[in-house]
């Protein structure tokens, strides 16, 4: 089962490897932003939209 | 110049010399600010509803509700529970860059979101719930997520918590709605800040934390001596107090980095253009800085002030912006641009234009009433310019001028400019705030900073060096941002709707449109013999309706520390730091209380037409009138015209009603000195409306003045009524001028509208700057003017949707023009155009 440490998105933190950033490019009808939201590195993947699997 | 130039500047020539600045500026400015300001959100209401597509942020509701429910049964004491609730929500909410932007920073999750503190009120969680327009899509799903947190909160809220402790008289009568506007919260108001110990480049957060680590030690060794008293047992809960400042500074310094690590990551990884990289990769290096560290450039130093900001509405609902940016920010201009050559004068404009875009998009969830008070705005963000230093010195700089530069690109509605007027303001400064004006900005507002600082050492009792240095706490109210000066709330609802005086005299304090006794029981009208028996009764009503409201907020504010206290604007507070107390604890400050006086004028013109009408020229009597006023003046209408034609009225010189002004103000001016603040200081009033005076339009009943129940009020402080000033605008000063702007109350708002086609050139300049002089000479503390012609505001009525860009001067604050409701733009173009010369 995916998980977010196997998604592109997911940004490890170097003091916490169980943890980390999933920062996407957002966009809406005025103005487009990078975001990013703490999320746990074995944090459930497979509902997740945006999940992008890992090239590597 | 390449021929694109030429055709740009011939385009904006043309465009400015048809008035039309809004798409000028959209010219003039840089791709980036451009790019910034249209990405800007609207989120003041517009009739009192979010615009579309704005939604209330559910994610630090669910945030803050989380962690409340996990320290529910934790041993902690309240206020280092609530400063985990609000680091648990800064460690967790998502974080954004917007595209072009160099400073970084949103109370709200996503750009286009509302902040939503759950923790306030539930009066607030059942708007938020009833206001579908605002929820989030899937909206059903998200309904069911808002019950389930208003329900949590329910008795456990602030204001709920505050409700059974007040007197429950009061309570009613506040909660009608008829005379009061706001509650009394030390978490919903308006919040000074004491800048002279954050923003004056001494500090940082970790000096602070560091300075806490010690005194923490201290006490700690202190309170475990072997002996036991009572100042022992005070000690826990400085420690405690301390712990928590601690907690949210260093949850302020974690959300900095968790935006340098964004940036950092996306000039790494995501980001291909180079020259953005490096942009991001400056916005990293700052929020690595700031506010762990004390700024060491001009874009250190506003993302320093955004993170205050920022954190201080994380903390707390704040619905003012006291700032001083020109004077707190103005040497790193001068080092960045002057000096070290650094920033060029263009970019650093970018840097300002930015500044105010970020304060313009600041948004939190508040409920109808408070939105349909401030059409268009989210709060009253009037930033203070120019005035002296602690010295006494002219402190205007160069940012001061480039702030206006700047506000004439991005032209926003909010953040305004509140102009400290002295006689050594040079002339280049007078000029860039003529151009703001005559580009219809509605600001900066001239405050004549001499009259002012007299004011707050005649009321407060301020030292001339802390008076100096005041900034606007909300509208128009100063206070120094000072160690023992700085107010850390000014509760909303010491906000009195004035006209109900008046009315409740012919009431005898009974408000028929809530249906209850509010005021005082005053004998019946129809009974009074003469002018002095009537005006005892109004006395006595302006006296019950002003007491009711000043109760409540003392009460909130003695409770405030134990209750519902303020972690983080305490950790930036020097009292605080230094005595591990509250920053809402009345002991440590010196106190600048003051009552808005929504809606006053209408009480002048009633009683001078009561005074001609009835008892000098005895053509009605009182019983009548009284009659007349129940009936809302139907099957009166011909007594009702001689109440707005034969009577005399504000605004014209005309020394019997002036006279009435006076002896009203002076009545209110001694009844303060009798209310008292927990600090044992004055309660002042500040005459002056917001857009109160369409809010209570179908609160207040029919008055003397021959207004009827609907109709607008005036639009405020010591503005004449709209169209009634017929004398020209030097009676309008010379009738101002008969007030003592020092000691007869803390501020008085005028309006007053110029003609741009007049004030056009070199010679508009000269008249305009004459009837500043005149302005100044007469001593009369604040005016703001409007100089967008009627043709234009009556075109934007018509299309609105090619008038976006068109901003007024509502009262107090600026709004654009298509954002305000229909009576209120009625009601600016009835203002009397003033020709000047
Ligand atoms: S996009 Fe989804 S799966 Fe990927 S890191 Fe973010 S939350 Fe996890």
């Amino acid at each position: 089962m995916a998980q977010c440490k196997d998604c592109e998105r997911f940004y490890v933190l170097e003091e916490d490897d169980s943890r980390g950033d999933c920062i996407q490019k957002g966009k809406d009808e005025r103005q487009a932003y990078f975001y990013t939201k703490p999320v746990r590195a074995e944090h459930e993947a497979d509902g997740c939209d945006s999940f992008h699997p890992r090239k590597n | 110049m390449s021929t694109t130039a030429e055709t740009i500047d011939r385009d904006v020539e043309e465009l400015e010399k048809n008035q039309e600045w809004w798409w000028a500026a959209e010219k003039k400015r840089s791709k980036r600010l451009d790019y910034l300001r249209k990405a800007i959100w609207k989120k003041g209401a517009i009739g009192g509803l979010y615009a579309p597509g704005v939604k209330a942020d559910l994610e630090r509701a669910q945030l803050h509700t989380e962690k409340a429910r996990e320290l529910e049964f934790s041993p902690d004491p309240f206020v280092i529970k609530f400063a985990k609730m609000l680091a648990h929500v800064l460690d967790n909410k998502t974080v954004f860059i917007t595209d072009h932007a160099q400073l970084v920073g949103y109370t709200g999750s996503l750009p286009h979101t509302v902040a939503w503190d759950p923790s306030c009120a539930s009066l607030l969680n059942h708007e938020v719930y009833n206001d579908p327009t605002a929820i989030p899509d899937p909206v059903e799903e998200n309904q069911a997520i808002i019950e389930e947190i208003g329900t949590y909160w329910a008795g456990k809220s602030d204001l709920d918590k505050m409700m059974p402790v007040f007197d429950p008289e009061d309570l009613a009568k506040m909660l009608s709605g008829s005379i009061g506007w706001g509650v009394p919260m030390s978490r919903g108001g308006y919040s000074n800040k004491d800048y002279e110990y954050i923003m004056t480049g001494k500090r940082g957060f970790q000096d602070i934390i560091d300075e806490l680590d010690k005194k923490i030690d201290e006490l700690d060794e202190e309170i475990h001596k072997p002996v036991a008293n009572k100042e022992i047992a005070e000690m826990v809960d400085k420690l405690n107090h301390w712990e928590a400042m601690k907690i949210t500074l260093e949850a302020g310094i974690g959300i900095a980095r968790r935006y340098a690590r964004l940036a950092r990551i996306t000039a790494g990884e995501l980001e291909t253009d180079p020259l953005r990289q490096q942009e991001l990769l400056k916005i990293a290096e700052t929020c690595e800085r700031v506010p762990a560290h004390p700024p060491r450039n001009l874009q250190e130093s506003f993302q320093f002030d955004i993170f205050i900001q920022m954190l201080s509405r994380t903390e707390a609902i704040e619905g003012a912006w006291p700032a001083r940016p020109d004077y707190y920010h103005g040497a790193y201009y001068e080092r960045d641009v002057n000096i070290d050559k650094t920033l060029t004068p263009e970019e650093a404009l970018d840097l300002i234009g930015e500044f105010m875009i970020r304060a313009a998009e600041v948004c939190q969830f508040k409920p109808k009433w408070s939105r349909e008070g401030l059409q268009g705005i989210d709060g009253t963000w009037v930033w203070t310019l120019g005035g002296v230093d602690a010295n006494g010195d002219d402190a205007c700089n160069d940012l001061t001028i480039a702030f206006m530069k700047a506000a004439r690109l991005v032209r926003v509605a909010n953040p305004t400019f509140g102009f400290r007027w002295h006689p050594a303001v040079k002339d280049e400064v007078m000029r860039e705030i003529f151009e703001c004006l005559k580009q219809g900005l509605g600001y900066p507002n001239l405050r004549h900073d001499p009259i002012l600082i007299a004011n707050s050492m005649h009321w407060h009792g301020h030292p001339i060096e802390e008076a100096r240095l005041w900034v606007h706490q909300a509208c128009m109210s100063p206070c120094p941002p000072t160690k023992h000066g700085f107010q850390p709330m000014r509760m909303a609802n010491a906000t009195a709707n004035c006209a109900k005086i008046i009315e409740y005299v012919f009431t005898s304090g009974y408000d028929p449109i809530v249906n209850m006794q509010v005021g005082a029981e005053t004998p019946d009208a129809a009974e009074l013999t003469d002018f002095e028996q009537f005006f005892n009764a109004w006395v006595e009503q302006m006296k019950a309706i002003f007491s009711i409201l000043v109760r409540a907020v003392n009460r909130a504010r003695l409770l405030a520390p134990s209750l519902t206290p303020r972690p983080f604007l305490s950790a930036i507070s020097e009292r605080c730091i230094e005595s591990g107390l509250d920053a809402c604890d009345s002991t440590l400050e010196r106190g600048n209380a003051w009552i808005t006086a929504f809606t006053w004028v209408e009480n002048i013109d009633s009683l001078a037409a009561v005074k001609k009408l009835v008892f000098d020229e005895k053509k009605y009597t009182l019983g009548e009138l009284k009659e007349a006023l129940e009936k809302n003046w139907e099957g009166f209408e011909q007594m009702r015209l001689d109440f707005v034609r034969k009577a005399p009225k504000w605004g014209n010189d005309d020394d019997e009603v002036d006279a009435i002004m006076v002896r009203c103000l002076r009545e209110a001016a001694r009844f303060s000195k009798e209310l008292k603040c927990p600090s044992g200081n004055n309660w002042p009033i500040l005459p002056e409306n917001v857009s109160g005076n369409i809010h209570y339009s179908n609160i207040v009943g029919a008055l003397p003045n021959g207004r009827r129940l609907g109709d607008a009020l005036y639009d405020g402080g010591i503005s004449p009524g709209p169209g009634l000033d017929k004398n020209g605008p030097t009676a309008v000063l010379k009738s101002c001028s008969k007030i003592n702007h020092i000691s007869d109350g803390r501020a008085f708002l005028l309006n007053q509208r110029l003609s741009p086609s007049q004030l056009s050139g070199e010679n508009g300049f000269r008249l305009w700057k004459a009837y500043v002089r005149s302005w100044a000479d007469l001593g009369i503390d604040h005016i703001q003017f409007n100089m967008v012609d009627d043709k234009t505001l009556r075109a934007a009525q018509k299309e609105p949707e090619k008038y976006q860009e068109v901003i007024v001067r509502v009262a107090g604050y600026s709004a654009h023009f298509v954002d305000i409701s229909r009576k209120t733009q009625d009601n600016i173009i009835q203002r009397t155009i003033q020709g000047l010369g």
